[in-house]
């Protein structure tokens, strides 16, 4: 098995879009890369490019994992942001004198007591912010990093395109044929996972793929969607062990609660059925349930959607429980939390439920929690 | 037989160079360059769409020479049902992916010139009021390289493609710019098979550096 971090950098602007206004396509709404749009890009080139056929039966039968691909800035991976984050919008930038965000975490999230009696219907969001502003306060939307101990949020920057039909007879602009192209900044760059199980990128490359420049999105024949991947080979055993570790040490600081934090869209399938609930009983956790018996705190819907290039049809459009969601778990009793941590560890790298290698069901330990509490 | 074919072109500005964007910054002319902020640095910014128009005129032009009758229409509802060389390489809306790959360019370090320009009244051959303005242009002489890529072509497809970067030189690019194009050899990636053929080895011979 092979696990590789994989860094993207924006060389052309990359516009991933399912928004189309009149004339104008504009960048889709999910500011991260979906993991089913990276796997297009990285083995479509294979297909193309490098003549490897094989990859043709990932589209039928996928067993590589790849993670969606989140904004880095400075270093840091960015996230999601949840539900229990919150920002004043009177505050602009600083909370206290010496923190440069306005945004802040629930009570849930920093105090042991409040988070193990967690539920939905006594939770309400604060209405008053640390600067004592009154009812200013709003939920962070997009995406944030966690960086000494706080959240900032960060924005991606975009760049505006447009293009005109000309007309062969003439030479001059044909009427109605202007086209505005709303997309991502070269210079920007995205970190993710990929998971191969059956070492199948090293079989077709003998080897580990070197870094060169791929195509993602729309527009890549006229000069879009340009990036440069880099393949970084992992030790897995290594990989694991630090994240075990992070994780026990969460779990340890949560009193035995454990806060799964979804990177794509959520669903379950079961055969032909579709299901929101993760069940974690086989490594030894419970569900928390924060409402009724649901153990998870929502974050907007998100549909996962692609076309095949293969088969040049339309992929089938799935609507999941967006990034950022948040699950709740409690460790069963008689535990080893050693080994639970390895579990957690590795079904964060292959996915926690059916069907993981299309881009659904990656979740990752919500570790930030150790920090906050 | 398919053949994956890489190019470097380098493209020699011959006559200055405009290529226009109404969202670009209009600190320097009234029709500025397309400018992209990376860091805090501004790049001019040629997009592939330019070049690949351009490249996709030139082989509906020339066309003909290699025997093809094309379609030269541009509405997206005629070309969805069109099935020449042209739609075959550059490609259509829906299913017709085109196998031409053309790279944008970002351009620094060079200094563009700002002309003034007047519009004239056909009726009364002097200036209209009101028709006074500006255009930023890359200046004549600039080198700039950037790659065109063909994918999975057949030999009658890359005869196309090179026939239309070689009928390059005698377009119009963006604002009546003039370009002189050259194929870097030393950098590009073209199988020998189709180096052989006739056609493609007269346009290599011609253009290659």
């Amino acid at each position: 098995m092979s696990l590789y971090l994989i860094e993207v950098t924006v060389k052309s602007p990359i516009q991933i879009a399912d928004l189309v206004i009149g004339n104008v396509f504009k960048q889709t709404k999910c500011l991260y890369i979906q993991s089913n749009t990276i796997k297009g890009s990285i083995l479509s080139k294979f297909y193309i490019e490098y003549n490897i056929n094989d990859v043709i039966k990932e589209s039928n039968n996928p067993s590589i994992n790849f993670h969606p691909l989140y904004p880095m800035l400075n270093g840091y991976a960015s996230r999601s942001a949840h539900l229990l984050l919150h920002q004043c919008k009177l505050c602009s930038v600083k909370i206290g004198s010496d923190k440069d965000t306005n945004i802040f975490v629930n009570d849930v999230l920093t105090n042991k007591e409040l988070l193990s009696k967690f539920r939905f219907e006594d939770f309400h969001i604060p209405y008053k912010c640390p600067n004592g502003h009154l009812f200013a306060i709003t939920p962070v939307k997009g995406l944030v990093i966690f960086k000494d101990k706080i959240y900032k949020k960060i924005g991606i920057d975009f760049v505006q395109l447009e293009s005109i039909g000309i007309t062969r007879g003439i030479g001059r602009v044909e009427v109605g044929m202007l086209y505005s192209y709303i997309g991502v900044k070269p210079g920007v760059k995205y970190l993710g996972l990929i998971y191969d199980h059956y070492d199948k990128i090293k079989d077709w490359f003998g080897g580990i793929p070197k870094s060169d420049i791929y195509r993602i999105g729309r527009g890549v024949s006229r000069g879009m969607g340009l990036i440069e991947i880099k393949f970084n080979m992992l030790d897995y055993k290594n990989y694991i062990d630090k994240r075990s570790k992070e994780i026990k040490d969460a779990i340890l600081k949560t009193n035995g609660i454990v806060i799964l934090r979804a990177l794509s869209p959520i669903l379950k399938m079961n055969g032909c059925e579709f299901s929101y609930k993760i069940d974690l009983d086989n490594i030894g956790l419970k569900p928390m349930n924060i409402y009724g018996d649901l153990n998870y705190l929502s974050a907007s819907s998100e549909i996962l959607k692609g076309y095949s290039v293969y088969t040049n049809l339309p992929k089938l459009s799935i609507k999941g429980l967006g990034a950022g969601t948040l699950y709740f778990y409690k460790v069963m009793d008689g535990i080893d939390i050693e080994l639970l941590s390895k579990n957690l560890a590795e079904l964060e790298v292959k996915g926690f439920a059916e069907p993981y290698n299309v881009g659904l069901n990656i979740m990752e330990v919500y570790t930030d929690v150790k920090h906050l509490l | 037989m398919e053949y994956n074919i890489d190019l470097k072109i380098r493209i020699k500005i011959e006559k200055k160079l405009n290529i226009g964007s109404a969202y670009a910054i209009k600190t320097k002319a009234d029709i500025p360059i397309q400018k992209i902020l990376i860091g805090k640095k501004h790049y001019l910014y040629i997009p592939g769409t330019t070049l690949k128009g351009v490249l996709r005129t030139s082989l509906i032009k020339s066309a003909n020479l290699l025997g093809y009758k094309v379609n030269y229409h541009i509405d997206p509802n005629e070309l969805i049902s069109s099935d020449d060389i042209v739609t075959r390489l550059f490609g259509a809306p829906h299913d017709k992916y085109s196998k031409v790959y053309v790279d944008p360019i970002l351009i620094d370090n060079i200094e563009t010139q700002v002309l003034t320009h007047i519009s004239i009244d056909d009726k009364i051959g002097i200036v209209k009021e009101g028709s006074l303005f500006t255009v930023e242009y890359i200046p004549p002489g600039i080198e700039i390289e950037t790659y065109i890529r063909g994918r999975k072509l057949s030999i009658e497809e890359a005869r196309a493609l090179f026939m239309s970067i070689l009928e390059l030189n005698y377009e119009r690019i963006g604002k009546a710019g003039l370009i002189n194009v050259r194929i870097i050899e030393s950098d590009s990636n073209v199988p020998e098979e189709i180096i052989k053929d006739d056609i493609i080895k007269t346009i290599w011979e011609g253009i290659k550096l």
